[in-house]
């Protein structure tokens, strides 16, 4: 299931959240090399305090994690904001009512591939991606700001997001870190869902993965 | 994104322009016609609120009931409002213990058991809450809702800045040089499909940069943005 785990609810889901926290690590840290805030086996920063958002893809016991990003207001304290903001202010400094960041996107591969050897890495990013611009769209968002390293964009592209890079800064991994905006709205979903294949909404439902076309 | 509706546009001057958040919380039910608003500010960012600024138009024998009981202790919309980032529908909520009673003792004395609540966090990490409220069906509610919701979260946060405001809170304001060439060619009467191609970057980006303006400089549109940036000299016409 797709699903948006707000405060109140983290100790239901300690256990994909854990293991969220184990995945960013993993992904940020490790594979990345980014310029991150370690806490033992997590990658964990002052933002993860602040109440954020974590739109996760998980089983229906919520017990394995496949995906998961972070989401939260830009009228608050962002990473981007404090982090980019001397680096690419026109990008960081994007901070209104209904615009929100979207960070620390990672797929949990080993997870994804005993479960469900039929979706890619590359696809599970995509579902994820149509299940933050449903949820972003059902809450009233119309605009995501986010950091990727640049190949990704090109995954955004395969699942139907329109990224427009505004900003892009060496120093903070292996790869440059760019900064990009997407629009979120109808349109938007519609054109993600049939590059993927999907009939109908992946957030909030139960698991709804494939292409229908392949069936 | 939509351009802003007229309704938006009234609500969102009636906030701005009101004299105290009491009275904007009144012009806000009356645009949006919906059975009461009420807004909440807290100054710290987890559940305690230590000296509550509440302004609602709750009739004031239900709020000194509610005050009376300790209502806000136990109430599940306060206790959500300060924890949750995203709007939320009432019917939504997980409703158990004290709650319970509260919600019914809140329907016995005539308010709608529907309700629809927006959080604001600034960048000082100070939280409100917006919540309207109405007797309207779920399906209903959730429908209205659905058409406004952008423009309720901005006017949540005029609100915001008006009770702060209220409260002897300055802000300043700072633009990036992005920001100022929107401004400037707004300004030139472009719009924003023009602006993206004089800039060269995408319309919904530039809309971006606008409603981000917009919002530093409260205003619901670009026209009186304009004006307020040249009143303040940071543009010239």
């Amino acid at each position: 299931m797709f699903t948006a785990i707000q405060a109140p609810e983290y100790s239901k889901y300690n256990t994909v959240l854990d293991e969220m926290f184990r995945l960013r690590k993993k992904t940020f840290y490790a594979q990345l090399k980014w310029n991150v805030s370690v806490q033992g086996d997590y990658e964990r920063d002052r933002y993860d305090e602040l109440n954020p958002v974590y739109l996760i893809w998980c089983n229906q016991d919520a017990t394995v994690l496949y995906a998961s990003t972070r989401l939260m207001p830009t009228t608050g304290p962002t990473l981007l904001y404090d982090t980019f903001r001397d680096t690419f202010p026109d990008a960081a400094n994007l901070s209104a009512p209904g615009i929100w960041e979207g960070t620390r996107l990672c797929v949990h591969n080993e997870n994804l591939a005993r479960d469900h050897p039929d979706v890619s890495p590359l696809r599970a990013i995509g579902l994820l991606s149509v299940a933050l611009a449903e949820c972003a769209y059902a809450h009233g968002i119309d605009t995501i700001v986010t950091n990727y390293e640049p190949y990704l964009k090109r995954i955004y592209a395969s699942a139907g997001l329109a990224v427009e890079e505004i900003g892009r800064a060496d120093g903070y991994g292996r790869y440059p870190v760019c900064c990009g905006v997407f629009e979120v709205s109808e349109t938007v979903i519609a054109q993600m869902r049939a590059k993927l294949g999907l009939t109908g909404p992946v957030f909030g439902r139960h698991d709804q993965t494939s292409d229908q076309r392949a069936a | 994104m939509k351009d802003t509706s007229d309704r938006h546009r009234q609500a969102f001057d009636a906030v701005v322009q009101a004299p105290s958040v009491e009275a904007a919380v009144a012009h806000l039910r009356d645009v949006y016609a919906v059975d009461h608003v009420t807004f909440h500010l807290a100054n710290t960012i987890i559940g305690l609120i230590d000296s509550p600024f509440v302004r609602s138009t709750y009739p004031p024998e239900w709020w000194a009931r509610y005050l009376l009981k300790g209502y806000v202790e136990v109430d599940p919309v306060v206790a959500a409002g300060l924890t949750h980032q995203l709007p939320f529908f009432w019917s939504d909520l997980d409703v158990a213990g004290n709650a319970l009673v509260l919600m019914a003792d809140a329907e016995a004395h005539g308010l709608g058991r529907n309700g629809y609540s927006i959080p604001v966090v600034d960048k000082d990490m100070r939280r409100s809450l917006l919540s309207l409220n109405s007797c309207w069906s779920t399906s209903e509610w959730k429908r209205y809702i659905g058409i406004h919701a952008g423009e309720l979260a901005e006017i949540a946060h005029a609100m915001h800045k008006k009770a702060l405001r209220e409260s002897g809170y300055e802000s300043k304001v700072h633009f990036t040089p992005r920001e100022i060439e929107c401004l400037h060619w707004a300004a030139q009467g472009k719009d924003a499909g023009a602006i993206a191609m004089i800039l060269m970057i995408s319309e919904h980006t530039v809309r971006g940069y606008l409603k981000t303006i917009r919002y530093k400089l409260d205003c619901a549109t670009v026209t009186q943005a304009v004006a307020k940036a040249i009143s303040m000299r940071l543009i010239t016409p």
